[in-house]
């Protein structure tokens, strides 16, 4: 009798939970687009605090635009300026694209941009990142018509007054509705950002930004709906996807990948302009001072094995601190393959032929099988008598650590970013000869570095950035381990996905 | 009545002293934890906006400065503004409790009902053999984390049946989810703690003459081996709900789940000084008002508590 009440309970249980099958599923037939990613952006809507990286760049592609947009391949291209001229080496002017409105209606001009700009250059905007960090060296905006403005630039602690690649630098900077701006105040405005974007805020949380399509966007959507949903836990955004309650996960491990594709959905990497480094403090002193130290360990590890192994083969090896879409890439330059024997003799050399011991700290979880790449790293310096001690740190105890060169030890954990500039210089700018804190100096290099800055012939420019890129690899200020990939899962019937310099291309992502 | 206002006031001393006492470790542990003017300004930033945030949220001034403003703000309930998102903090943990406080309640609610009479059942014959099966189901179940539990019971009914919704926001039934996870994260250790209170009292001297004097099962049960094993049950339950309340990190971070736990990780992680004490002030307060509910609820199940007091 209790069987049978047992089995009833359990038939009832099963039927009502396959007649909740049918209404449960996130995802009907309405053009909505749900996506998992690891993290929303901590400041939420107010792009100018958040670094041109992730997590801001998931969610401001989709609502904001900028003067311009770097490309794949390094070309500058226009987004809301149409075209740009320098009239003085400390001046450019934009022409900006006619007819675009911002999503609360307001016209987008050049009042917008001067509006942005004086934002920028004023003390709280000084202390944000992109004010701060990276865009130090623009000093001001004068309206020259209503679809033309004028960007003035100055010498910064890294740079000189004139910028010859300012458009490029621009890319970093989301252009937010001025009106709202100052009216709301920026606390409020974060909780309901305005952009041009093809996509406006319904509703921004902690856990949940839901948007619905900006019609009358330049960047007119495909789909309706978009919803953004963070998922720390890698597992969790895959289950997501396997059923179908997202249609993208960013982010995806390459482990994964099989999984993706038997719930028939697709796995996409695209090469990140970033190269995974363990950087050497060589300011310190120690035995990363001496340069032939260095490049044993560059030598030791065998970056290609990792690139296989722990990134499907879709990552490479690093032959230097940028990758080939970055403009200043420099394909003579091999780097360092792998010889474990030269590795050895170099650090004989050095007087360390009885091996030496590497402390290091290391953040993980910023990149697909970071962790399993520090130890493969640990394990092939360990087969040339170098003992690799990392402790993996947050990013708020590397950030201070960073920004003074207080490490305990003689590495740390450092990507060499070119994004959003595809650009050589952002990564030899920051990192060589760092003004406050530096790691690893060397005169001449800097001041190649800052030569292409002021030089506005292009191909001369990408010539000087060749030469730095032959000369640091030289110095090997680091152990440029691979370059890294994102990797991008996709539901079945998700369509129009496309990634160009780690911003995702929100006006053409549909589901079917 | 008078005992009543002493107990009143020796309660509210206690809360006033744990507050203070978490108050203050946390704000030492959190200047000894990092500087978050670093981190609002972000890589590369130069040491005069480093310094100009700092003087901003007047991390520039002496601790000791610090901390006096820091309880005075705390005396009038003012946690200042989040270093991120700039809303005042405890508006912004407030916003996140009913999340938490219901998942909470949910997960104890089935937690209770499934554990109870498992634990009962259990206790009442271990040495049966059906028993015995179950009780290494339910070791092995305790040693199950959290996170695993989560992670197949999505893999069941979000992705192989298609039935449930495993993130946070899409309805009603998103709830099913992380209230099971938790239901079976905590119901193993719950059904153990019943399951040893029910065994221990069938040997007790008591519970044997009234077996000799013909009580039948069900008295046996409800008059003499339940009502003692409430008083374990209701610690564990109320360390439980402790627990929960400061939240349930992984199963807040698997389903996206808008609750406290998620938001102390998050804060922590940005070094957002106002939430994270916000978030650690609301819970340690939580948890004082449970425990006193507990205490309740002890002098109600056991008289010699109440004679003890009266």
């Amino acid at each position: 009798m209790h069987k049978n009440k047992f089995l009833s309970l359990t038939v009832s249980f099963a039927l009502a939970a396959l007649a909740l099958g049918g209404t449960t599923p996130a995802i009907a037939a309405t053009k909505t687009v749900t996506i998992a990613v690891p993290g929303l952006p901590p400041s939420q809507g107010n792009p100018f605090r958040e670094g041109p990286g992730t997590p801001g760049i998931n969610t401001y592609a989709a609502i904001f635009d900028a003067l311009t947009f770097v490309d794949t391949r390094g070309t500058v291209q226009p987004r809301l300026a149409l075209s740009w001229k320098n009239t003085s080496p400390t001046t450019w002017e934009f022409t900006l694209r006619k007819g675009v409105k911002f999503s609360n209606g307001e016209p987008f001009n050049a009042d917008s941009v001067v509006a942005n700009i004086e934002y920028l250059t004023s003390a709280d905007g000084r202390r944000t990142v992109i004010g701060g960090t990276e865009l130090p060296g623009v000093a001001s905006a004068k309206k020259i018509s209503d679809l033309v403005v004028e960007i003035t630039t100055q010498a910064t602690a890294t740079s000189l007054a004139a910028d010859a690649i300012l458009p490029a630098k621009l890319s970093a900077l989301y252009i937010v509705e001025p009106k709202a701006w100052k009216e709301a105040g920026a606390t409020v405005f974060a909780e309901k950002p305005i952009g041009t974007g093809p996509f406006k805020v319904d509703s921004l949380t902690t856990t949940r930004i839901e948007l619905s399509a900006f019609k009358t966007s330049w960047r007119k959507p495909k789909s309706d709906k978009l919803v953004i949903i963070p998922l720390a836990d890698a597992a969790a955004r895959l289950q997501a996807l396997q059923s179908g309650q997202v249609n993208l996960v960013t982010s995806l491990n390459p482990d994964q990948i099989s999984a993706v594709r038997l719930a028939k959905g697709t796995a996409v990497s695209i090469a990140a302009p970033q190269v995974m480094s363990l950087a050497f403090n060589v300011v310190k002193g120690g035995p990363v001072a001496d340069v032939r130290v260095r490049q044993a360990l560059n030598y030791a590890v065998n970056k290609t094995s990792i690139a296989n192994r722990l990134l499907d083969g879709r990552g490479k090896a690093a032959t230097q601190g940028v990758t080939p879409t970055v403009n200043g890439y420099n394909d003579k330059v091999v780097g360092y393959p792998f010889n474990p024997a030269k590795a050895r003799q170099l650090l004989a050399a050095a007087g360390y032929a009885n091996g030496l011991t590497i402390n290091a700290d290391i953040t993980v979880g910023s990149f697909p099988s970071d962790n399993l790449i520090y130890q493969s790293v640990k394990s092939d310096l360990a087969k040339v008598g170098v003992t690799l001690n990392y402790t993996t740190i947050t990013f708020a105890q590397w950030l201070p650590q960073y920004n003074a060169n207080s490490w305990r030890g003689e590495a740390f954990g450092l990507s060499w970013n070119s994004a959003p500039r595809a650009d050589a210089s952002r990564p030899y700018e920051i990192f060589v000869c760092k003004p406050v804190g530096p790691f690893y100096c060397d005169a001449a290099q800097s001041a190649l570095v800052k030569s292409a800055q002021t030089e506005f012939d292009t191909k001369k420019r990408l010539a000087i950035l060749k030469d730095v890129a032959v000369k640091v690899t030289a110095s090997a200020p680091a152990l440029y381990i691979i370059e890294q990939i994102d990797l991008f899962g996709l539901g079945k019937g998700t369509t129009g996905f496309s990634v160009t310099n780690r911003s995702i291309a929100y006006e053409n992502i549909t589901v079917k | 009545m008078k005992s009543r206002l002493k107990a009143v006031r020796s309660r509210l001393i206690q809360l006033i002293v744990l507050l203070g006492t978490i108050s203050t470790t946390l704000f030492l542990l959190l200047r000894i934890s990092g500087d978050p003017a670093v981190l609002i300004a972000g890589e590369g930033a130069s040491p005069e906006t480093i310094d100009a945030i700092r003087a901003d949220y007047g991390f520039d001034r002496s601790l000791i400065v610090q901390y006096l403003i820091f309880i005075w703000d705390i005396i009038r309930l003012d946690f200042g503004v989040s270093l991120v998102n700039a809303q005042p903090a405890l508006g912004f943990v407030l916003d996140y409790l009913p999340s938490t406080l219901t998942l909470t309640f949910l997960a104890i609610f089935f937690n209770t009902i499934l554990a109870i009479p498992a634990g009962v059942w259990l206790g009442a014959k271990p040495g049966q053999r059906r028993r015995r099966v179950l009780s290494t189901i339910v070791s092995v179940a305790q040693g199950t984390p959290a996170y695993v539990i989560a992670l197949l019971l999505i893999q069941i009914f979000a992705v192989w049946f298609t039935v449930l919704p495993s993130i946070a926001g899409t309805g009603t039934w998103a709830w099913v989810l992380p209230t099971a996870t938790l239901t079976f994260a905590l119901s193993p250790n719950l059904i153990r703690v019943v399951a040893a209170s029910i065994e221990e009292t069938t040997a007790q001297d008591y519970f044997r003459t009234a077996k000799a004097n013909g009580a039948s099962p069900s008295v046996l049960l409800m008059k003499h081996s339940l009502p003692n094993a409430l008083l374990s049950t209701t610690s564990l339950l109320g360390a439980q709900f402790a627990f929960l309340l400061s939240g349930a990190l992984i199963t807040e971070f698997i389903f996206a789940w808008p609750g406290l736990g998620l938001i102390l990780v998050q804060s922590i992680t940005n070094l957002d000084f106002p939430t994270i004490q916000a978030t650690v002030f609301v819970v340690a307060y939580l948890v004082f008002f449970v425990n006193l509910i507990l205490d309740q609820i002890f002098r109600f199940a056991d008289p010699r508590l109440r004679k003890s007091q009266v």
